[in-house]
């Protein structure tokens, strides 16, 4: 693996490339054997991060020691899709709707955390544990039975974890760092022999990569958690509908979030279309695809534009579809305060943005308007309900 | 070659060999979808252990993925010795010399893929992997034939004869079709995490061909053998009847491979399918793909009966000679 990669790094790759990799070598290690980069373990406010057995367990090939401890998870798992440094081209990608989640961006679309925020460990967790319905992620929760397969979950989420910060570091070396370098006059990022012949020049050199590996890794300390403002009358479980006084408020909600979905200031029905069955007339792409199309000046819609990008590794680009809601699966979570939180929030990386609020925006959402949103959303997923709300004609 | 006393027991003991090796190759299939492969690190010991004195307790109470990899290996270790048992046979019993040449290079093939799969432990090598995951339905198919030609249909004297040549050669295009799908079905199995996309994606579209490929071939017998010149030979029917079945039940485990591997097309047809979640390592996940790749060694298996039959009974060839079945 690693031969294959010095291959790489000396045949293949660009030389800001070259720079990158040869920095995250010595920072991070290779898929065999990584290791944290030492201004991470010796920062005490890293500690909650760095979990070195992880590592341990989750990369390199896979299989059992002699103590019968089972090791190379991720790549048991995980790498076939997400690739075996987590960006996201793993052999079976370019045939997944959607692509697997490539970590180096550092963001997630399914988490408890505010709007751009990282995930918490528990979010990861959830998405491996429960899987995402629909789509080529696989729900891990057999792994959580029996007692060799008792820490297997949160040990794939933490190398997860490691896999963004390295990637996101990645990311940054290359978009940040190395533009400043003049590389022509055979200026180095990061030059690793200069450790013994020249320390200060490489303690220099060293002191600014780890300014951004420390950047990169603090945003993954306690994420803000997105706080539910809670408005009880407003909150409905769909399931518990037998009161007739209950469903005719749920209702009556409902067909204000209905107004509210198809209007202006809300504007949902532009992506999910007027029936929240996912018609709408917008078509826009994630930020994955953006990153390489849209902001490199390479329209996503032109084939010809986009193809010769293909022999660098890149996926053809896919449109990001909204969802039907109508299906009633709601990928983040299908409880009010998901939908809440995906409404307030949006969804990162994707076209579905944090909704306009007040008092920050003046004529946005109230808190009221974004439960009537969610129930209309729980309405639509509901079959007997979306049949009832189409023939209500309750007083606003 | 005249031998009214052909025994019965080189072809029994065949029978058992390859009956034998057909779980093994459930049970290896499975070990890949598991993904148990390096679940023992060592070998030919078991953890430290003789294989054959591993404590029964650790091996049935331990990980699942050692459960298999383990019963991989004593149940390979017990067909080696059955396929001995062939040899012993077949060299106190069998007259012709090229079945029991054949008999030894069925026990010679078990102890290369025997050790393949060793080495592929040693080197924690995925490409030996794949190789003992080719080689593995190739020496199904062997014993397979080893039971052909030493069944008693083989010996009948007085069964018809055609000149079924291109009969024949869509036989062994189908033979030849089935294998190759195989491989490319274990490429695909057995893909490494940092093999290029476009890659895979080419695996998946000449698998999906050679899928294409056997289905005519498999049509073309059929139809074949229906044919005026073909419909009097005897003994293909089954063999045909077979290879229509396990067409029928190939495609759709591909179809269920798919589905539990990557995910149902068309989610938005209804909310439940929209629901479906693949789980990772599932049960019936076990069983459909492992199912996959054991079919595809049954049709490779049943592709060769009919090809030996087919080519026993060509007319153009001349036969050694047969005994009269015994009545």
């Amino acid at each position: 693996m690693k031969a294959r990669m010095e291959s790489d790094l000396q045949v293949d790759l660009s030389a800001i490339e070259l720079q990158t990799q040869s920095a995250l070598y010595d920072l991070f290690g290779t898929p065999d054997d990584p290791h944290w980069p030492e201004v991470l373990v010796s920062d005490p406010r890293c500690v909650s991060l760095i979990d070195t057995g992880a590592l341990d367990r989750a990369a390199g090939p896979v299989r059992r020691d002699a103590k019968l401890v089972e090791r190379g998870l991720y790549r048991k798992h995980c790498a076939q899709c997400h690739g075996i440094t987590g960006d996201g081209t793993g052999p079976t990608a370019a045939l997944l709707n959607p692509y697997p989640r490539d970590f180096r961006r550092g963001s997630f679309k399914f988490k408890s955390t505010i709007q751009a925020a990282k995930p918490t460990l528990a979010d990861l967790v959830r998405t491996i544990e429960y899987g995402l319905a629909g789509t080529s992620m696989p729900a891990m929760s057999n792994l959580i039975h029996g007692a060799h397969y008792d820490n297997d979950i949160p040990i794939l989420a933490a190398y997860v974890r490691f896999l963004s910060i390295r990637g996101e570091v990645e990311r940054r070396l290359m978009m940040e760092l190395v533009p400043s370098i003049d590389l022509d006059a055979g200026q180095k990022l990061y030059d690793v022999q200069l450790k013994e012949s020249h320390p200060s020049k490489f303690t220099a050199q060293k002191s600014k990569v780890d300014e951004i590996v420390v950047k990169v890794a603090k945003a993954w300390i306690e994420p803000e958690r997105s706080e539910i403002v809670a408005v009880d009358e407003l909150r409905f479980d769909v399931n518990a509908m037998q009161d007739d006084a209950l469903r005719d408020k749920f209702l009556h909600s409902a067909t204000r979030g209905r107004q509210l979905f198809q209007g202006e200031v809300a504007a949902c029905s532009q992506c999910h279309g007027k029936a929240g069955d996912g018609h709408g007339k917008l078509v826009d792409f994630d930020e994955w695809t953006k990153d390489w199309t849209i902001r490199a000046g390479i329209d996503p819609k032109d084939a010809k534009q986009w193809k010769p990008l293909k022999k660098l590794g890149l996926l053809k680009p896919m449109s990001s579809s909204a969802r039907n809601l109508q299906l009633g699966v709601f990928r983040g979570g299908s409880s009010p305060e998901a939908l809440h939180r995906s409404i307030v929030h949006g969804i990162d990386g994707t076209p579905m943005p944090a909704a306009a609020r007040q008092p920050s925006v003046k004529n946005g959402l109230t808190e009221s308007q974004i439960w009537d949103l969610v129930n209309y959303c729980l309405a639509l997923g509901a079959p007997e309900l979306r049949k009832s709300l189409e023939t209500y004609h309750g007083e606003l | 070659m005249e031998n009214s006393k052909q025994s019965d027991w080189p072809h029994r003991w065949a029978i058992a060999v390859a009956v034998t090796i057909f779980p093994l190759i459930w049970v290896g299939g499975l070990v890949t979808t598991q993904d148990a492969g390096m679940a023992v690190p060592d070998w030919p010991n078991t953890n430290g252990y003789n294989m054959f004195a591993y404590p029964l307790s650790a091996w049935i109470y331990g990980p699942f993925d050692l459960f298999i990899e383990h019963g991989h290996r004593l149940l390979a270790s017990f067909v080696g010795l059955l396929a001995i048992g062939l040899c012993a046979i077949a060299w106190l019993k069998e007259p012709r010399a090229w079945v029991r040449t054949l008999c030894f290079l069925l026990l010679f093939s078990i102890i290369i893929q025997g050790m393949m799969g060793g080495f592929r432990v040693l080197f924690d090598a995925r490409t030996l992997a794949m190789v003992h995951g080719c080689i593995g339905p190739l020496v199904f198919a062997l014993a397979t034939a080893v039971v052909v030609v030493t069944s008693p249909w083989w010996h009948a004297k007085d069964l018809p004869t055609a000149n079924p040549t291109w009969f024949r050669w869509l036989a062994i295009g189908l033979t030849v079709s089935a294998v190759t799908q195989l491989i490319l079905g274990a490429q695909l199995r057995h893909v490494q995490p940092w093999t290029k996309p476009t890659s895979f994606v080419t695996l998946v579209h000449l698998h999906l061909t050679f899928a294409a490929i056997v289905t005519l071939f498999v049509l073309g017998v059929a139809a074949a053998s229906r044919s005026r010149s073909n419909r009097q030979l005897l003994g293909i029917g089954w063999p045909i009847f077979a290879l229509l079945v396990l067409l029928v039940v190939q495609i759709g485990l591909g179809v269920g491979t798919w589905i539990a591997n990557y995910a149902l097309p068309w989610i938005e047809v209804h909310p439940e399918l929209a629901r479906y979640t693949i789980a990772t390592k599932g049960y019936w996940e076990s069983w459909i793909v492992t199912g996959h790749q054991a079919t595809g060694s049954l049709i490779i298996a049943t592709a060769l009966v009919l090809t030996l039959r087919v080519w026993r009974r060509s007319s153009r060839i001349e036969h050694e000679t047969t005994i009269a079945l015994p009545t």
